[in-house]
């Protein structure tokens, strides 16, 4: 059955008895029209007929006609069709444009399949190399998708340098489990973790107040942060299980799927990118109006006030300490080109950025090399690699039960306090605090660092084609290792440090994680065209995936001098997490075409795993979706209207219980030198089950005007069963919480795109588009009591897990004592703008984000009230009966255990995007270089440049709890963040 | 095409072949023994670090416990900037029942018992040669600790009422009265006492005193609670009760620097600033009997008076402990004998008197006259004794006095008579 050996006997029966048939044989070659390079793959049909040929990868083409004349179709995906009619045998040569319609790309649908978009029955989103980062760039890959596609809410947990987002995709998906996609890039699982630095909450003691211990507070980044967002030419996103049920039980928080980018035969280009700019902080409150008699009357501390007016020593701390601007550096160089058999694509980047802080900022350094390899026409071998080097210093910031944190701290100086230090570097104590700002800030590290590589390898091969059947097998392995070190470091002279303060003399922290990652996967595809009407695309596939975390932290106190080595210290202290878990599944899935008329589609994915309570029981996850594009049936009339699909989809997918879930495991302790065990504050459930998503979805697409303009609308429901809920339990049980599969909630959503190629002519154009989407939540089922998830407790706001109410509702007492709903972070709705202009050689292309509604717990004013210092303090606008200023309405409020001034509107508007290019004519580079630079772009750009809201401090996107999977929105004295201006060149050789 | 469906239908059989055969390992917990490993069998080698264990986690919030029993008895002011309910909920009455200060505290106690529970657990399903004399010690010292922990959460809640039995995590018992929940651990205390008695000690022992000895003591305040004077004198005879010696003599919690051990943070330095701060109660200070050196335990700020929470300026710092290291006090001598002085008030008052003499010249106060014990001197001496822990709330509600010998500093302030039940309790 060897199919080229059958088309090589073939042609050679042509050339030597061409007179012995009836028919002619017609050959030819395809070029895609983009790259000037042949075209394999593409289909060439004789109109009418179940006859056609698929070129090869020359791009060459055999068929043989029986009549002329004769008209030959000729497509390939992502190509606008061509006919081509013949009087007689002849050669036919034909290039192929690459298609601009929108609805002609490809959206990845299974682990080895694709379908055009017009067929897809999901809205699968996607995002193009050009919407990610050729606007303005940014800091990091979560970072770059916000605003950029409907169904999502992205939330920066700060502006601290080196990341930390949370992406929910349609709502909240999970409680206490993983609440963040999937993220797959070229096949590679990649791992997303945000491991902890040790150390931190030693110094904050922010888990010390009784809020869970199981959060991190520390604000860590999470590790997709180290992609770089220069390397990918697309990223599409499965927004919940009836697209993504086929990844199964990792799927049911969305999975996002990257493509990075590949070389093309043909010359060898060379792309260099140079951005400098800088940063800094959006939004700073100013400070409260001091004079020597408010200062008198709060402190008694006139005179210290009228002494520093007097010595000019008044100072602005907030300025101090977030007034920087940070500068950026992003170096980009890119190398493509190939030849017939080899094609590759590498790229260096170095990005440095300084943050709005001194001594923080981040630092990336990535290698990329991408190569694919022809080993004959029916063997195809790629390998992707990216080497990450990253450094983000991050300070110290968040909550704190020991006002240690610049951030909490800075809150408690007033401006005529004396922190800087004196002649020989002594840094004074702080006067009303107990920690120096200035101080911490100039000597504290805390640092994360990265060495990660990823890679993946693919050998697909075509086991058999001929023009009805083709079958293919793809063998796909992926690897993603890291070692991430995190470095806490507190020198002994600071004034927390000081062992008659209670301090503990210095505190080093060395902590190591060793996190390898593989990924192993084996899939069999089979198309089959019946009778030129219904396309069958087979598939089933094995995949395995294995995970190791191994994470070392040595916490050192009392150091000698101030060394930082972990071994130099009187106290020594060691914790070690590993983990290891085996995942393993199978899928089939079978997608039927008819005409493109009506695409269906059923798969089934079953998956097993070492971290359920038994290791070899299966679950399953099934989906099922069709796709009508009503344009193509025969009694469609509207000419107008080229496309008008009508879709349903439904999936099934699974989220693991978090790892230890199954087990209830002592920790240990110890006392006057004797080691013991302890118990855990959590029970474990050697039972649980994967908690699992049933998304249906349905929606329609519509195109007008041969797409000029182009509508999406999709409504879902979403229900996630068995939620994995570290449930309250009877604390006087000895476990204050257990884990339990106890509950069921719903997401309801609707999403809608509107886009228009308003003007499209030689020297100009405009491109806008306009998305709006929301999404409702509802605990409908809770088998255990209500309890509180993120928060500090109903006196000051906290989100609360409740049958019937909403997932993400935030409760607290009212004024009259009652627990009361007083928010909910769930915003009302969404909204995004995007505008591309083009005049001749100019573009400017913004994006505006509006976030209406979703609310948040602002606890920074408060500490500010309690510190004095807020801006507002002496404002009358908050009591409703206005007797009192602010400061002491909040304070009133909240010694009443009223939490209501506390949750605020995180509404806000953004101008998240705008960029400004201009490209020199290519006259003008001819004549400059001569003909050694094909390309210069210049250009200006900026993230964040506008921010529109009436929240009362940095930002209302932020997030003490870090990605937790409910409950983002809480804020204590977080790292503010940041807007960036930048200037770009680019030069293409 | 039939070859082709062949070779489809072979490769599809062998795909799930292979993931029907292949077997995964079932996860391991890599991270640490789970509680079953104990509760299943006990052995020896695992004996003393489940002991270390319980003594070790018996200081967990132990500094939330003392401070919010201290701050509702008024002994002294707990001012932390980042969580002013210290000055909010517990000084103006009205309490959160899913707020810190007794969630805490309450979790960490009953986590203790559970880890008691779960020895005696493993001890009835123990395949090791324990004598009758070990196994004896080792239910002595369960129980004995049991008793303490559940006392300290009794004290808390007061006639709310706890569980006591709670051995079965999936079958808790009912909330049983005061009244009742004190018997059970009296009864507790007395049976751990007479299997203390015949096994002897259990290793390791970290608190100063034997763990009968210790039984003794608590048992003495536990009786003085209920009332049972004959209890109480009769348990102190086989404490470590000593008119001659120590008045620190006692059980202790001990806190160290090391690496993975706790620190005493009932320890804040001279000077505290206002972003975490205990301030003595001015009462505290201005009530004191000339000379009564127990004021020691406060000491003026020399950086000036502290302002908090409107609160009349904080003039002394409370400084029982002078570094991070320091122990902390379960139970002392001086505590004993007042409890021998308080059973002996109505029926032998001279040896009250004898007894309240001790502390007195302890404390570089003369004698009291003749017949001067009553429940006043009592309550003073106890309040400046056992100044800062956890005693004189408990000790004003049991006489009565709390409306009125709390001293309301702000308009606005109220009494807490007693804990709620957490919220989580499902009550």
């Amino acid at each position: 059955m060897n199919d080229t050996l059958s088309l090589k006997l073939l042609l050679f029966s042509f050339i030597l008895i061409p007179l012995l048939t009836f028919s002619q044989n017609v050959t030819g070659k395809i070029m895609d029209g983009s790259t000037n390079q042949p075209l394999p793959g593409a289909n060439v049909i004789i109109k009418g007929t179940s006859t056609g040929a698929t070129t090869d990868f020359d791009g060459n083409f055999s068929l043989n006609v029986d009549n002329f004349p004769a008209t030959l179709v000729i497509s390939s995906l992502g190509f606008e069709t061509v006919e081509e009619t013949l009087t007689e045998a002849r050669e036919v040569n034909i290039t192929l444009k690459e298609s601009a319609m929108a609805l002609d790309e490809v959206v990845i649908t299974g682990l080895a399949t694709s379908v055009k978009r017009s067929n897809s029955a999901n809205a699968v989103a996607s995002v193009s190399a050009e919407e990610l980062n050729g606007r303005t760039p940014s800091q990091t890959l979560d970072g770059a998708l916000a605003g950029k596609f409907v169904g999502a809410q992205i939330t920066a947990a700060s502006g601290a340098p080196g990341g930390g987002f949370s992406v929910k995709l349609r709502g909240v998906t999970s409680i206490n489990g993983n609440g963040q996609p999937l993220y797959i890039i070229d096949g590679v699982y990649v791992n997303n973790n945000s491991v902890f630095a040790g150390g931190l909450n030693d110094v904050s003691n922010a888990a010390g107040g009784g809020a869970s211990s199981t959060d991190s507070q520390d604000n860590a980044s999470n590790r997709i942060a180290d992609i770089n967002p220069d390397d990918i030419a697309t990223i599409e996103i499965l927004k919940g299980a009836s697209a993504s049920a086929i990844y199964g039980s990792r799927a049911a928080a969305g999975v996002v799927i990257i493509t990075t980018k590949k070389g093309k035969q043909g010359k060898t280009k060379i792309r260099f990118s140079q951005a400098v700019g800088w940063n800094e902080a959006v939004n700073l409150l100013g400070q409260r109006n001091w004079n020597a008699n408010l200062a008198e009357s709060v402190y008694g501390e006139g005179d210290l006030y009228t002494a520093a007016q007097n010595a000019g020593t008044l100072r602005n701390y907030e300025d101090e300490i977030y007034g920087e601007k940070g500068f950026i550096s992003n170096t980009n160089i890119s190398l493509s080109g190939g030849n017939e058999k080899t094609s590759f694509f590498g790229s260096f980047t170095n990005n440095e950025e300084d943050g709005i802080v001194k001594r923080t900022g981040a630092e990336k350094k990535s290698f990329r090399l991408n190569v694919d390899h022809k080993i004959n026409d029916n063997i195809k071998f790629s390998v992707t690699s990216n080497y990450i080097r990253s450094s983000s210093d991050r300070g110290f910031f968040n909550n704190d039960n020991t006002n240690t944190t610049i951030g909490v701290s800075l809150l408690f100086t007033r401006p005529w306090d004396d922190l800087f230090p004196d002649s020989n570097g002594n840094y004074p104590d702080h006067p009303a605090n107990s920690s120096n700002q200035i101080h911490t800030r100039d000597v504290m590290t805390n640092n994360e660092f990265t060495s990660r590589l990823i890679a993946g390898g693919s050998l697909d091969v075509n086991l058999f084609t001929n023009d009805k059947h083709k079958l293919k097998m793809i063998l796909r392995a992926g690897i993603d290792t890291y070692t991430l070190k995190t470095t806490v470091f507190f020198p002994r002279d600071l004034q927390f440090m000081n062992p008659a303060v209670g301090g503990v003399d210095g505190l080093s922290s060395d902590g190591t994680t060793l996190n390898t990652d593989n990924n192993f996967s084996a899939f069999l595809v089979h198309k089959f065209n019946m009778n030129d009407n219904v396309d069958f695309t087979t598939q089933a596939g094995v995949t395995n995936e294995q995970f190791s975390q191994n994470t070392v932290r040595v916490t050192s106190r009392g150091l000698i001098a101030s060394e930082t080595n972990v071994d130099q210290a009187a106290n020594v202290g060691v914790d070690q997490f590993r983990l290891e878990q085996e995942d393993m599944g199978f899928f089939v899935q079978e997608e039927v075409n008819y005409q493109d008329k009506i695409i269906a589609t059923l798969g089934l994915r079953g998956d097993k795993s070492s971290n359920n309570g038994d290791a070899n029981e299966f679950f399953y996850y099934p989906k099922a979706s069709v796709a009508f594009n009503l344009q193509n049936f025969g009694f469609w009339s509207f000419d107008n209207v080229n496309q008008f699909k009508l879709r349903a989809a439904y999936g099934e997918a699974g989220n693991f219980a978090p790892n230890g879930a199954l087990f209830t495991t002592y920790t240990n302790s110890i006392i006057g030198g004797n080691v013991g065990i302890i118990t855990p504050t959590t029970l474990g459930d050697p039972s649980i089950q994967p908690e699992r998503q049933k998304e249906f979805e349905v929606g329609l697409d519509a195109g007008l005007f041969n797409n000029r303009i182009t509508l999406e609308y999709s409504y879902y429901n979403k229900k996630v069963e068995d939620l994995i809920l570290q449930a309250d339990n009877e604390p006087s049980s000895g476990f204050s919480f257990r884990w339990a599969n106890a509950g069921s909630l719903e997401n309801t959503g609707h999403e809608i795109g509107l886009n228009a190629k308003v003007f499209d002519t030689e020297d100009f154009s405009w491109n806008t588009s306009i998305s709006w989407f929301r999404n409702k939540s509802e605990i409908t089922e809770l088998t255990v009591n209500s309890f509180d998830t993120q928060g500090f407790g109903t006196g000051l706001g906290t989100f609360r897990i409740e049958e019937g109410k909403s997932a993400t509702q935030i409760v607290g007492n009212d004024s009259n004592g009652n627990v009361v709903v007083l928010g909910d972070a769930e915003p009302d709705f969404q909204m995004t703008f995007v505008n591309d202009f083009r005049y001749k050689d100019f573009t400017l292309s913004f994006l505006w984000h509006w976030k209406k509604g979703g609310d948040n717990v602002n606890l920074s004013r408060l500490l500010s009230d309690f510190g004095g210092t807020s801006a507002d303090y002496d404002a009358t606008n908050l009591d409703p009966s206005g007797a009192l200023n602010n400061g002491d309405y909040r304070i009133g409020a909240f010694l009443g255990g009223n939490a209501e001034p506390f949750v605020e509107d995180a509404s806000y508007l953004k101008l998240r995007e705008i960029g400004l290019y201009y490209a020199i004519p290519s006259k003008t580079i001819e004549k400059l270089f001569k003909g050694n630079v094909t390309d210069v772009k210049i250009g200006l750009s900026g993230k964040n440049l506008i921010n529109i809201f009436d929240y009362n401090s940095y930002d209302p996107e932020v997030s003490n709890f870090g990605s937790a999977a409910a409950g983002v929105g809480i804020e204590v004295a977080p790292f503010p963040s940041s807007k960036r201006f930048m200037f770009h060149v680019s030069i293409g050789l | 095409m039939k070859t082709l469906n062949k070779i489809k239908a072979i490769l599809f059989v062998l795909i799930l072949l292979v993931v029907y055969s292949c077997s995964i390992e079932d996860g391991r917990n890599l991270n640490g023994p789970q509680t079953n490993s104990i509760s299943e069998g006990l052995s020896r080698p695992e004996l003393p670090q489940v002991v270390s264990g319980i003594l070790a986690d018996m200081r967990d919030r132990l500094h939330t416990q003392r401070d919010a029993m201290s701050v509702v008895g008024r002994d002294y002011w707990r001012h932390q900037s980042s969580d002013p309910r210290w000055t909010g909920d517990l000084m103006t009455g009205t309490l959160d029942d899913n707020a810190f200060y007794i969630t805490t505290p309450y979790a960490g106690r009953y986590a203790v018992v559970k880890q008691c529970n779960l020895l005696l657990q493993g001890l009835e399903n123990t395949t090791e040669a324990f004598t009758d004399a070990e196994k004896a010690a080792i239910r002595g010292f369960a129980n004995t600790i049991k008793a303490h922990e559940l006392l300290t959460i009794l004290t808390m809640l007061d006639d709310n009422g706890i569980r006591t039995d709670v051995a079965d995590s999936e079958n808790l018992g009912p909330f049983e009265s005061y009244d009742d929940a004190l018997s059970t651990i009296i009864n507790l205390l007395n049976t751990a006492a007479t299997d203390l008695a015949s096994g002897g000690d259990v290793a390791p022992n970290t608190l100063g005193v034997s763990y009968l000895e210790f039984n003794r003591a608590l048992t003495a305040r536990a009786a003085a609670y209920q009332g049972d004077y004959n209890l109480v004198l009769t348990a102190l005879a086989d404490s470590f009760m000593d008119f001659n010696g120590d008045l620190n003599t006692g059980a202790y919690f001990q806190f160290s620097a090391g690496g993975g051990d706790a620190l005493n943070q009932l320890f804040f330095a001279l000077n505290s600033t206002a972003a975490n701060a205990r301030i003595a109660h001015p009462d505290f200070v201005n009530s004191a009997e000339a000379g009564d050196t127990r004021l020691g335990k406060a000491v003026l700020r020399t950086d000036g008076p502290l302002n908090i929470a409107d609160l009349t300026p904080g003039t002394h710092d409370v400084y029982i402990y002078q570094s991070s290291s320091d122990p902390v006090g379960m139970i002392r001598n001086e505590e004993l004998i007042l409890l021998y002085a308080e059973a002996n008030m109505m029926s032998s008052p001279s040896d009250a008197e004898m007894a309240i003499n001790v502390v007195r010249s302890a404390a570089g106060l003369g004698d009291v006259a003749p017949g001067g014990v009553d429940e006043d001197r009592l309550l003073y001496e106890r309040r400046y004794s056992l100044f800062a822990e956890g005693h004189r709330w408990i000790d004003l509600r049991r006489y009565n006095r709390l409306i009125a010998e709390i001293t309301i500093d702000r308009p606005g302030d109220g009494v807490v008579t007693k804990f709620p039940i957490p919220q989580n309790e499902g009550q």
